[in-house]
Protein backbone atom coordinates (compact mmCIF):
# COMPACT_ATOMS: atom_id res chain seq x y z
CA UNK A 1 0.00 0.00 0.00
CA UNK A 2 1.58 3.50 -0.71
CA UNK A 3 0.87 6.04 1.50
CA UNK A 4 1.55 9.54 0.62
CA UNK A 5 4.60 10.81 2.28
CA UNK A 6 2.91 14.82 2.21
CA UNK A 7 0.15 13.21 4.72
CA UNK A 8 1.15 14.60 8.05
CA UNK A 9 1.76 18.22 7.35
CA UNK A 10 -1.84 18.36 5.89
CA UNK A 11 -2.49 21.63 7.11
CA UNK A 12 -6.23 21.71 7.54
CA UNK A 13 -8.46 18.54 8.22
CA UNK A 14 -11.26 19.59 5.98
CA UNK A 15 -13.59 16.50 6.30
CA UNK A 16 -14.18 17.08 10.00
CA UNK A 17 -15.38 20.31 9.17
CA UNK A 18 -18.09 19.38 6.95
CA UNK A 19 -21.40 18.95 8.46
CA UNK A 20 -23.50 15.84 8.57
CA UNK A 21 -25.45 17.11 5.49
CA UNK A 22 -22.29 17.84 3.48
CA UNK A 23 -20.52 14.88 4.16
CA UNK A 24 -23.90 12.07 3.15
CA UNK A 25 -23.98 14.13 -0.04
CA UNK A 26 -20.27 12.48 -0.97
CA UNK A 27 -21.05 8.90 0.70
CA UNK A 28 -24.11 8.59 -1.30
CA UNK A 29 -22.66 8.81 -4.57
CA UNK A 30 -20.69 5.89 -3.43
CA UNK A 31 -22.09 2.51 -4.74
CA UNK A 32 -23.67 0.77 -2.16
CA UNK A 33 -20.92 -2.18 -1.31
CA UNK A 34 -18.25 1.02 -1.14
CA UNK A 35 -20.79 2.43 1.36
CA UNK A 36 -20.49 -0.29 3.56
CA UNK A 37 -17.01 -0.90 3.51
CA UNK A 38 -16.58 2.67 4.61
CA UNK A 39 -18.30 1.94 7.48
CA UNK A 40 -14.98 0.82 8.75
CA UNK A 41 -13.62 4.19 8.07
CA UNK A 42 -14.32 6.06 11.40
CA UNK A 43 -17.19 5.88 13.63
CA UNK A 44 -19.01 8.98 12.44
CA UNK A 45 -18.80 7.61 9.26
CA UNK A 46 -20.35 4.04 10.31
CA UNK A 47 -22.99 5.91 12.76
CA UNK A 48 -24.03 7.89 9.22
CA UNK A 49 -24.00 4.82 7.02
CA UNK A 50 -25.55 2.43 9.04
CA UNK A 51 -28.75 5.24 9.49
CA UNK A 52 -31.73 3.47 8.51
CA UNK A 53 -32.66 6.09 5.95
CA UNK A 54 -28.77 6.24 4.45
CA UNK A 55 -30.41 3.40 2.11
CA UNK A 56 -32.93 5.10 0.80
CA UNK A 57 -31.91 8.31 0.38
CA UNK A 58 -28.38 6.48 -2.01
CA UNK A 59 -30.99 4.76 -3.97
CA UNK A 60 -32.68 8.03 -4.77
CA UNK A 61 -29.96 9.98 -5.47
CA UNK A 62 -28.64 7.23 -7.95
CA UNK A 63 -32.25 7.25 -9.25
CA UNK A 64 -32.24 11.30 -10.17
CA UNK A 65 -28.75 10.77 -11.58
CA UNK A 66 -30.14 7.92 -13.75
CA UNK A 67 -32.36 10.52 -16.09
CA UNK A 68 -35.39 7.94 -15.39
CA UNK A 69 -39.01 9.75 -14.43
CA UNK A 70 -39.03 11.31 -10.66
CA UNK A 71 -38.51 9.20 -7.69
CA UNK A 72 -39.75 11.04 -5.30
CA UNK A 73 -41.17 8.10 -2.91
CA UNK A 74 -40.55 8.91 0.49
CA UNK A 75 -43.07 6.10 1.82
CA UNK A 76 -41.17 3.65 1.54
CA UNK A 77 -38.69 1.73 3.98
CA UNK A 78 -35.93 -0.51 3.48
CA UNK A 79 -35.76 -1.65 7.11
CA UNK A 80 -39.40 -2.68 7.14
CA UNK A 81 -40.06 -4.92 4.34
CA UNK A 82 -40.80 -8.47 4.72
CA UNK A 83 -38.95 -11.01 2.78
CA UNK A 84 -39.89 -11.63 -0.91
CA UNK A 85 -36.67 -13.51 -2.09
CA UNK A 86 -33.53 -13.54 -1.00
CA UNK A 87 -31.92 -10.35 -2.66
CA UNK A 88 -34.82 -8.85 -3.82
CA UNK A 89 -37.30 -5.48 -2.67
CA UNK A 90 -39.92 -5.00 -4.99
CA UNK A 91 -41.15 -1.33 -5.18
CA UNK A 92 -43.93 -0.44 -6.47
CA UNK A 93 -45.14 3.45 -7.01
CA UNK A 94 -46.32 4.26 -3.17
CA UNK A 95 -46.10 0.41 -2.12
CA UNK A 96 -43.47 -0.77 0.02
CA UNK A 97 -43.46 -4.06 -1.33
CA UNK A 98 -40.99 -6.77 -0.45
CA UNK A 99 -37.29 -6.73 1.34
CA UNK A 100 -34.63 -8.75 2.39
CA UNK A 101 -34.81 -8.10 5.99
CA UNK A 102 -30.93 -9.54 6.80
CA UNK A 103 -29.58 -7.60 9.62
CA UNK A 104 -26.98 -5.98 6.94
CA UNK A 105 -28.86 -5.04 3.82
CA UNK A 106 -25.95 -4.88 1.78
CA UNK A 107 -26.35 -6.62 -1.30
CA UNK A 108 -29.51 -6.26 -2.87
CA UNK A 109 -31.58 -5.51 -6.06
CA UNK A 110 -34.95 -3.33 -6.07
CA UNK A 111 -37.57 -3.52 -8.64
CA UNK A 112 -39.38 -0.05 -8.76
CA UNK A 113 -42.41 -0.21 -11.05
CA UNK A 114 -43.36 3.17 -12.35
CA UNK A 115 -47.18 3.57 -12.26
CA UNK A 116 -47.59 5.76 -14.80
CA UNK A 117 -46.85 3.39 -18.27
CA UNK A 118 -46.85 5.52 -21.22
CA UNK A 119 -48.48 2.57 -23.04
CA UNK A 120 -51.10 0.03 -21.60
CA UNK A 121 -49.60 -2.80 -23.57
CA UNK A 122 -45.76 -2.08 -21.82
CA UNK A 123 -45.28 -3.05 -18.68
CA UNK A 124 -41.89 -1.12 -17.38
CA UNK A 125 -39.53 -2.02 -14.70
CA UNK A 126 -36.59 -0.13 -13.16
CA UNK A 127 -34.16 -2.47 -11.12
CA UNK A 128 -31.39 -0.83 -8.79
CA UNK A 129 -28.56 -2.84 -8.26
CA UNK A 130 -27.22 -1.85 -4.96
CA UNK A 131 -23.54 -3.56 -5.33
CA UNK A 132 -22.94 -1.23 -8.41
CA UNK A 133 -25.30 1.94 -7.27
CA UNK A 134 -26.53 1.60 -10.83
CA UNK A 135 -30.24 0.92 -12.47
CA UNK A 136 -31.13 -0.37 -15.70
CA UNK A 137 -34.57 -1.05 -17.33
CA UNK A 138 -36.85 -3.75 -18.43
CA UNK A 139 -39.84 -3.66 -20.37
CA UNK A 140 -42.23 -6.50 -21.05
CA UNK A 141 -44.76 -6.21 -23.67
CA UNK A 142 -48.20 -7.71 -23.11
CA UNK A 143 -51.48 -8.57 -25.18
CA UNK A 144 -53.56 -7.45 -22.38
CA UNK A 145 -54.59 -4.10 -20.70
CA UNK A 146 -52.62 -3.67 -18.09
CA UNK A 147 -54.26 -1.41 -15.52
CA UNK A 148 -51.72 0.80 -14.99
CA UNK A 149 -53.09 2.65 -11.73
CA UNK A 150 -54.38 -0.33 -9.38
CA UNK A 151 -51.18 -1.51 -8.47
CA UNK A 152 -52.30 -0.39 -4.99
CA UNK A 153 -55.15 -3.32 -4.83
CA UNK A 154 -53.47 -6.69 -4.33
CA UNK A 155 -50.29 -7.09 -4.62
CA UNK A 156 -47.74 -10.40 -3.52
CA UNK A 157 -44.58 -12.02 -3.88
CA UNK A 158 -45.08 -15.81 -4.30
CA UNK A 159 -42.27 -18.38 -5.60
CA UNK A 160 -39.76 -15.60 -5.75
CA UNK A 161 -42.74 -13.79 -8.31
CA UNK A 162 -44.30 -10.82 -8.16
CA UNK A 163 -48.33 -11.45 -8.64
CA UNK A 164 -50.68 -8.77 -8.35
CA UNK A 165 -54.48 -8.43 -9.84
CA UNK A 166 -55.28 -6.94 -12.75
CA UNK A 167 -58.15 -4.78 -13.99
CA UNK A 168 -59.51 -7.60 -15.96
CA UNK A 169 -59.80 -10.22 -12.73
CA UNK A 170 -56.92 -12.38 -13.76
CA UNK A 171 -53.53 -12.36 -11.83
CA UNK A 172 -50.38 -11.11 -13.28
CA UNK A 173 -47.21 -13.04 -12.31
CA UNK A 174 -43.90 -12.01 -13.73
CA UNK A 175 -40.19 -11.63 -12.43
CA UNK A 176 -38.58 -8.43 -14.07
CA UNK A 177 -34.94 -9.94 -13.23
CA UNK A 178 -35.32 -13.16 -14.96
CA UNK A 179 -34.96 -13.41 -18.42
CA UNK A 180 -36.41 -13.23 -20.64
CA UNK A 181 -38.79 -11.02 -19.06
CA UNK A 182 -42.10 -13.18 -19.33
CA UNK A 183 -45.96 -12.37 -18.13
CA UNK A 184 -47.68 -15.27 -16.94
CA UNK A 185 -51.47 -14.83 -16.71
CA UNK A 186 -53.78 -16.48 -14.46
CA UNK A 187 -57.36 -16.71 -14.74
CA UNK A 188 -59.61 -16.38 -11.64
CA UNK A 189 -62.82 -17.85 -11.03
CA UNK A 190 -63.87 -14.55 -9.61
CA UNK A 191 -66.16 -12.51 -11.27
CA UNK A 192 -66.52 -8.71 -9.64
CA UNK A 193 -64.14 -6.23 -8.67
CA UNK A 194 -62.76 -5.72 -4.70
CA UNK A 195 -60.57 -9.24 -5.40
CA UNK A 196 -57.12 -9.47 -3.11
CA UNK A 197 -55.05 -11.64 -3.37
CA UNK A 198 -52.18 -13.32 -0.45
CA UNK A 199 -50.58 -15.96 0.44
CA UNK A 200 -51.35 -18.46 3.29
CA UNK A 201 -50.12 -22.41 3.87
CA UNK A 202 -47.33 -21.63 0.97
CA UNK A 203 -50.22 -21.22 -1.51
CA UNK A 204 -52.32 -18.43 -3.42
CA UNK A 205 -55.45 -17.38 -1.55
CA UNK A 206 -57.55 -14.79 -3.08
CA UNK A 207 -60.58 -13.46 -1.54
CA UNK A 208 -63.90 -11.28 -3.04
CA UNK A 209 -66.38 -8.96 -1.16
CA UNK A 210 -69.03 -8.73 -3.08
CA UNK A 211 -72.71 -7.60 -2.38
CA UNK A 212 -75.65 -9.72 -2.60
CA UNK A 213 -78.32 -8.23 -4.12
CA UNK A 214 -80.71 -11.19 -3.96
CA UNK A 215 -80.22 -10.79 -0.25
CA UNK A 216 -82.85 -9.36 1.51
CA UNK A 217 -80.19 -6.99 3.72
CA UNK A 218 -79.77 -5.49 0.70
CA UNK A 219 -80.03 -2.21 2.03
CA UNK A 220 -77.32 0.32 2.45
CA UNK A 221 -74.85 -2.13 5.20
CA UNK A 222 -72.28 -4.28 5.48
CA UNK A 223 -75.20 -7.27 6.00
CA UNK A 224 -75.11 -8.10 2.37
CA UNK A 225 -71.76 -8.05 1.91
CA UNK A 226 -70.16 -12.00 0.73
CA UNK A 227 -66.74 -12.66 1.35
CA UNK A 228 -65.26 -15.61 -0.49
CA UNK A 229 -61.71 -17.28 -0.05
CA UNK A 230 -60.58 -19.22 -2.77
CA UNK A 231 -56.77 -21.48 -2.46
CA UNK A 232 -54.78 -22.25 -5.81
CA UNK A 233 -54.46 -25.62 -5.71
CA UNK A 234 -52.71 -26.43 -8.70
CA UNK A 235 -50.36 -23.76 -9.51
CA UNK A 236 -49.50 -24.89 -12.83
CA UNK A 237 -52.85 -26.17 -13.67
CA UNK A 238 -54.48 -23.04 -12.90
CA UNK A 239 -56.57 -24.73 -10.45
CA UNK A 240 -58.69 -22.89 -7.57
CA UNK A 241 -60.61 -24.76 -4.52
CA UNK A 242 -63.03 -22.14 -3.16
CA UNK A 243 -62.51 -22.51 0.70
CA UNK A 244 -64.79 -19.84 2.50
CA UNK A 245 -67.91 -18.62 1.25
CA UNK A 246 -69.45 -16.58 4.27
CA UNK A 247 -72.00 -13.35 4.16
CA UNK A 248 -71.25 -10.62 7.17
CA UNK A 249 -74.48 -10.70 8.30
CA UNK A 250 -73.70 -14.33 9.53
CA UNK A 251 -70.91 -13.37 11.73
CA UNK A 252 -70.95 -12.85 15.33
CA UNK A 253 -68.41 -10.50 16.97
CA UNK A 254 -66.93 -12.46 19.84
CA UNK A 255 -65.95 -8.98 22.15
CA UNK A 256 -69.39 -6.71 22.64
CA UNK A 257 -68.98 -4.26 20.06
CA UNK A 258 -71.30 -4.78 16.97
CA UNK A 259 -69.32 -3.88 13.95
CA UNK A 260 -72.15 -4.29 11.47
CA UNK A 261 -74.05 -2.13 13.81
CA UNK A 262 -70.92 0.69 13.67
CA UNK A 263 -71.25 0.54 9.59
CA UNK A 264 -74.51 0.85 9.32
CA UNK A 265 -74.30 4.28 11.83
CA UNK A 266 -71.67 5.30 9.75
CA UNK A 267 -72.16 9.12 8.99
CA UNK A 268 -71.57 8.42 5.48
CA UNK A 269 -72.77 5.61 4.33
CA UNK A 270 -70.96 4.49 1.19
CA UNK A 271 -71.12 1.92 -1.03
CA UNK A 272 -71.40 -1.54 1.33
CA UNK A 273 -68.68 -3.68 -0.47
CA UNK A 274 -66.38 -0.08 -0.24
CA UNK A 275 -67.18 0.02 3.46
CA UNK A 276 -64.73 -3.41 3.85
CA UNK A 277 -61.95 -4.23 2.82
CA UNK A 278 -59.61 -7.57 3.06
CA UNK A 279 -56.39 -5.96 4.50
CA UNK A 280 -54.18 -9.47 4.84
CA UNK A 281 -54.68 -13.46 5.09
CA UNK A 282 -52.98 -15.07 8.02
CA UNK A 283 -50.06 -16.32 6.59
CA UNK A 284 -50.62 -20.16 8.03
CA UNK A 285 -54.35 -19.97 9.22
CA UNK A 286 -56.78 -20.24 6.33
CA UNK A 287 -59.86 -19.71 7.61
CA UNK A 288 -58.57 -16.54 9.27
CA UNK A 289 -58.76 -13.10 7.35
CA UNK A 290 -58.13 -9.76 8.44
CA UNK A 291 -60.43 -7.20 7.08
CA UNK A 292 -60.99 -3.27 7.21
CA UNK A 293 -63.82 -1.66 8.52
CA UNK A 294 -64.85 1.78 7.32
CA UNK A 295 -61.15 2.57 6.49
CA UNK A 296 -59.92 2.84 9.82
CA UNK A 297 -60.88 -0.84 12.01
CA UNK A 298 -58.97 -3.93 11.67
CA UNK A 299 -60.91 -6.67 12.30
CA UNK A 300 -59.97 -10.56 12.46
CA UNK A 301 -62.38 -12.83 10.93
CA UNK A 302 -62.88 -16.30 11.75
CA UNK A 303 -64.59 -17.90 8.64
CA UNK A 304 -64.82 -21.46 10.07
CA UNK A 305 -66.01 -20.23 13.40
CA UNK A 306 -67.59 -17.36 12.12
CA UNK A 307 -66.40 -14.96 14.35
CA UNK A 308 -65.38 -11.07 14.32
CA UNK A 309 -62.90 -9.96 16.43
CA UNK A 310 -61.42 -6.37 16.72
CA UNK A 311 -57.90 -5.73 16.82
CA UNK A 312 -56.42 -3.45 19.52
CA UNK A 313 -54.99 -1.70 17.01
CA UNK A 314 -56.99 1.38 15.20
CA UNK A 315 -55.94 2.77 12.70
CA UNK A 316 -56.99 6.88 12.96
CA UNK A 317 -60.04 7.64 12.51
CA UNK A 318 -59.17 11.27 10.75
CA UNK A 319 -56.34 9.67 8.63
CA UNK A 320 -56.90 9.60 5.07
CA UNK A 321 -57.40 5.80 4.54
CA UNK A 322 -59.09 5.47 1.23
CA UNK A 323 -56.19 4.27 -0.69
CA UNK A 324 -54.60 2.37 2.32
CA UNK A 325 -53.92 -0.67 -0.35
CA UNK A 326 -53.54 -4.00 1.42
CA UNK A 327 -49.48 -4.38 0.34
CA UNK A 328 -48.75 -2.02 2.73
CA UNK A 329 -49.50 -4.32 6.05
CA UNK A 330 -47.60 -7.40 6.74
CA UNK A 331 -49.06 -10.14 8.53
CA UNK A 332 -46.43 -10.77 11.38
CA UNK A 333 -47.06 -13.78 13.23
CA UNK A 334 -44.40 -15.88 15.80
CA UNK A 335 -43.57 -19.11 13.76
CA UNK A 336 -46.15 -21.71 13.33
CA UNK A 337 -45.10 -24.84 15.55
CA UNK A 338 -43.34 -26.79 15.20
CA UNK A 339 -40.85 -24.31 16.02
CA UNK A 340 -38.13 -24.95 13.66
CA UNK A 341 -35.62 -26.80 15.27
CA UNK A 342 -32.17 -27.55 13.25
CA UNK A 343 -31.55 -31.24 13.04
CA UNK A 344 -29.25 -32.84 15.86
CA UNK A 345 -26.17 -34.15 13.70
CA UNK A 346 -25.38 -37.72 14.85
CA UNK A 347 -22.50 -38.59 14.89
CA UNK A 348 -21.51 -42.09 14.34
CA UNK A 349 -17.62 -43.26 15.38
CA UNK A 350 -16.10 -45.53 12.92
CA UNK B 1 -14.27 33.99 -27.04
CA UNK B 2 -15.60 34.02 -23.29
CA UNK B 3 -13.63 36.93 -22.35
CA UNK B 4 -15.16 39.02 -25.81
CA UNK B 5 -18.56 38.26 -25.44
CA UNK B 6 -18.87 39.20 -21.56
CA UNK B 7 -17.16 42.55 -22.17
CA UNK B 8 -19.80 42.61 -25.49
CA UNK B 9 -23.21 41.16 -24.49
CA UNK B 10 -23.50 41.48 -20.97
CA UNK B 11 -25.69 44.01 -19.32
CA UNK B 12 -25.10 47.68 -17.88
CA UNK B 13 -25.72 45.81 -14.05
CA UNK B 14 -24.22 42.40 -14.34
CA UNK B 15 -21.23 45.20 -15.22
CA UNK B 16 -21.43 46.91 -11.31
CA UNK B 17 -18.76 45.74 -9.57
CA UNK B 18 -19.19 44.70 -5.73
CA UNK B 19 -16.23 44.69 -3.09
CA UNK B 20 -16.61 41.17 -1.32
CA UNK B 21 -13.85 41.17 1.82
CA UNK B 22 -12.09 37.74 2.48
CA UNK B 23 -11.60 36.30 6.17
CA UNK B 24 -8.08 37.08 5.13
CA UNK B 25 -8.93 40.58 5.01
CA UNK B 26 -8.30 41.38 1.28
CA UNK B 27 -10.84 42.82 -1.37
CA UNK B 28 -11.78 41.21 -4.06
CA UNK B 29 -13.53 43.25 -6.91
CA UNK B 30 -16.20 41.01 -8.96
CA UNK B 31 -18.70 41.83 -11.45
CA UNK B 32 -22.23 42.24 -9.40
CA UNK B 33 -24.10 39.26 -10.71
CA UNK B 34 -21.49 36.97 -9.77
CA UNK B 35 -21.27 38.04 -6.51
CA UNK B 36 -25.24 37.70 -6.32
CA UNK B 37 -24.65 33.70 -6.86
CA UNK B 38 -22.97 33.61 -3.84
CA UNK B 39 -25.80 33.22 -1.11
CA UNK B 40 -24.36 35.21 1.83
CA UNK B 41 -23.68 38.23 -0.64
CA UNK B 42 -27.20 38.15 -2.32
CA UNK B 43 -28.75 38.51 0.94
CA UNK B 44 -26.10 41.36 2.63
CA UNK B 45 -27.10 43.08 -1.12
CA UNK B 46 -30.31 42.91 -0.46
CA UNK B 47 -30.31 44.36 2.70
CA UNK B 48 -28.08 46.67 1.56
CA UNK B 49 -30.46 47.93 -1.62
CA UNK B 50 -31.16 51.09 -0.75
CA UNK B 51 -27.36 52.29 -1.21
CA UNK B 52 -27.06 54.47 -4.08
CA UNK B 53 -23.84 53.43 -5.20
CA UNK B 54 -22.89 49.78 -5.57
CA UNK B 55 -19.36 50.41 -5.82
CA UNK B 56 -19.42 51.44 -1.94
CA UNK B 57 -20.48 48.37 -1.04
CA UNK B 58 -18.11 46.23 1.01
CA UNK B 59 -20.03 42.60 1.08
CA UNK B 60 -17.88 40.59 4.74
CA UNK B 61 -17.06 37.25 3.42
CA UNK B 62 -15.84 35.91 7.16
CA UNK B 63 -15.26 32.20 6.23
CA UNK B 64 -13.57 32.23 2.57
CA UNK B 65 -10.27 32.88 2.07
CA UNK B 66 -8.93 34.92 -0.60
CA UNK B 67 -7.10 32.29 -2.39
CA UNK B 68 -10.55 30.25 -2.18
CA UNK B 69 -12.41 33.04 -3.46
CA UNK B 70 -9.94 33.81 -6.70
CA UNK B 71 -10.22 30.38 -7.80
CA UNK B 72 -14.15 30.21 -7.62
CA UNK B 73 -14.82 34.06 -9.03
CA UNK B 74 -13.50 32.58 -12.47
CA UNK B 75 -15.10 29.46 -12.31
CA UNK B 76 -18.65 31.09 -11.32
CA UNK B 77 -17.65 33.44 -13.94
CA UNK B 78 -17.44 31.16 -17.09
CA UNK B 79 -20.14 29.42 -15.49
CA UNK B 80 -22.73 31.23 -15.87
CA UNK B 81 -21.42 32.84 -19.15
CA UNK B 82 -21.99 28.81 -19.87
CA UNK B 83 -25.64 28.34 -18.62
CA UNK B 84 -26.61 31.93 -19.99
CA UNK B 85 -26.11 30.46 -23.81
CA UNK B 86 -28.17 27.73 -24.69
CA UNK B 87 -25.46 25.31 -24.52
CA UNK B 88 -25.59 21.35 -24.33
CA UNK B 89 -24.99 19.91 -20.76
CA UNK B 90 -21.89 18.33 -21.82
CA UNK B 91 -20.21 21.23 -22.42
CA UNK B 92 -21.15 22.02 -19.33
CA UNK B 93 -19.93 19.10 -17.82
CA UNK B 94 -16.65 19.25 -19.43
CA UNK B 95 -16.07 22.40 -18.35
CA UNK B 96 -16.50 21.14 -14.50
CA UNK B 97 -13.91 18.28 -15.45
CA UNK B 98 -11.43 20.21 -16.49
CA UNK B 99 -11.82 23.01 -13.56
CA UNK B 100 -11.78 19.81 -11.18
CA UNK B 101 -8.99 18.04 -12.43
CA UNK B 102 -6.13 19.27 -11.34
CA UNK B 103 -7.66 20.63 -7.87
CA UNK B 104 -5.32 18.73 -4.97
CA UNK B 105 -7.09 17.27 -2.43
CA UNK B 106 -7.02 20.07 0.12
CA UNK B 107 -8.23 22.59 -2.48
CA UNK B 108 -10.88 19.93 -3.06
CA UNK B 109 -12.01 20.33 0.49
CA UNK B 110 -11.80 24.16 1.01
CA UNK B 111 -13.55 24.76 -2.24
CA UNK B 112 -15.93 22.11 -0.58
CA UNK B 113 -16.67 24.03 2.54
CA UNK B 114 -16.58 27.35 0.52
CA UNK B 115 -19.35 26.00 -1.77
CA UNK B 116 -21.55 25.24 1.07
CA UNK B 117 -21.07 28.28 2.86
CA UNK B 118 -21.46 30.67 -0.46
CA UNK B 119 -24.65 28.30 -1.48
CA UNK B 120 -22.85 27.89 -5.22
CA UNK B 121 -25.20 24.14 -5.38
CA UNK B 122 -23.95 23.34 -8.35
CA UNK B 123 -20.43 23.70 -7.41
CA UNK B 124 -20.93 21.82 -4.27
CA UNK B 125 -22.44 18.80 -6.68
CA UNK B 126 -19.80 18.60 -8.89
CA UNK B 127 -16.81 18.60 -6.19
CA UNK B 128 -19.54 15.69 -4.29
CA UNK B 129 -18.63 13.52 -7.20
CA UNK B 130 -15.11 14.56 -7.87
CA UNK B 131 -14.34 13.45 -4.04
CA UNK B 132 -16.95 10.25 -4.23
CA UNK B 133 -14.63 9.11 -7.45
CA UNK B 134 -11.42 9.30 -6.53
CA UNK B 135 -12.23 7.24 -2.91
CA UNK B 136 -14.35 5.11 -4.77
CA UNK B 137 -12.99 1.47 -4.85
CA UNK B 138 -10.30 2.26 -2.28
CA UNK B 139 -9.17 0.74 0.45
CA UNK B 140 -10.24 2.00 4.17
CA UNK B 141 -6.87 2.79 5.05
CA UNK B 142 -7.08 4.71 1.83
CA UNK B 143 -10.18 6.26 2.33
CA UNK B 144 -8.77 7.28 5.77
CA UNK B 145 -5.11 8.49 4.56
CA UNK B 146 -7.26 10.59 1.75
CA UNK B 147 -9.63 12.37 3.48
CA UNK B 148 -7.00 12.85 6.94
CA UNK B 149 -9.45 10.86 9.08
CA UNK B 150 -7.92 10.00 12.18
CA UNK B 151 -9.83 5.94 12.86
CA UNK B 152 -11.42 6.22 15.84
CA UNK B 153 -11.99 2.45 16.46
CA UNK B 154 -10.60 0.19 18.75
CA UNK B 155 -8.99 -3.04 16.88
CA UNK B 156 -11.37 -4.91 18.12
CA UNK B 157 -14.47 -2.95 16.88
CA UNK B 158 -12.43 -2.32 13.15
CA UNK B 159 -12.33 -6.12 13.26
CA UNK B 160 -15.72 -6.92 14.22
CA UNK B 161 -17.49 -4.51 11.75
CA UNK B 162 -15.15 -6.15 8.63
CA UNK B 163 -16.13 -9.53 9.97
CA UNK B 164 -19.86 -8.16 9.48
CA UNK B 165 -19.45 -8.03 6.20
CA UNK B 166 -16.33 -9.78 4.70
CA UNK B 167 -17.03 -9.50 0.73
CA UNK B 168 -17.22 -5.69 1.31
CA UNK B 169 -13.25 -5.61 1.93
CA UNK B 170 -12.45 -7.81 -1.39
CA UNK B 171 -11.11 -6.71 -4.76
CA UNK B 172 -10.78 -2.94 -3.57
CA UNK B 173 -8.15 -0.93 -5.16
CA UNK B 174 -5.03 -1.12 -2.57
CA UNK B 175 -2.89 2.30 -3.86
Amino acid sequence: MKIRSEGGCRSRNYIDELSDDLLLLILYRLPGLLATHCKAVCKRWSSLISDPSFMQRSIRHHYHNHNHHQFDNDKYHLNFLYQYRKDVIWHLQSIPSFADVKPLLCSFKLVHIPKHSDNWYVLTADIFCYESGKWSQRRVFTRRILNSLSWSDSLVAYRGILHWVNCDQTIFACDPLKKPWRLNVIDTPADGKEISIGVCRGKLQMSQLQLDTLNPFADNSAKAVSLSVWELEDYDAGKWRLEHMVYLKDMVSVNSEDYLRMIKDARKPLDPVKMVKLLAFHPHDVDIVYLIFLKWLVVSCNLQARTLQGSRVQLSKNEDCCSLPCGNFCSIVHSWRPTPVSPLSFKHEK
Amino acid sequence: MASSSSSSSCSSSSEKKITLKSSDGEALNVEKNVALEFEPAKGFLEDNSEEADDEAIVVPLPNVSAAVLSELIPYVKQRLELSAKPVQKKLIKAFDDQFTRHLSDDKLGELMLAANYLGVNYLLDVLCDVTADRIKNKSVEYVREFLGIQNDFTPEEEAELRAQCPWAFEGVDQD
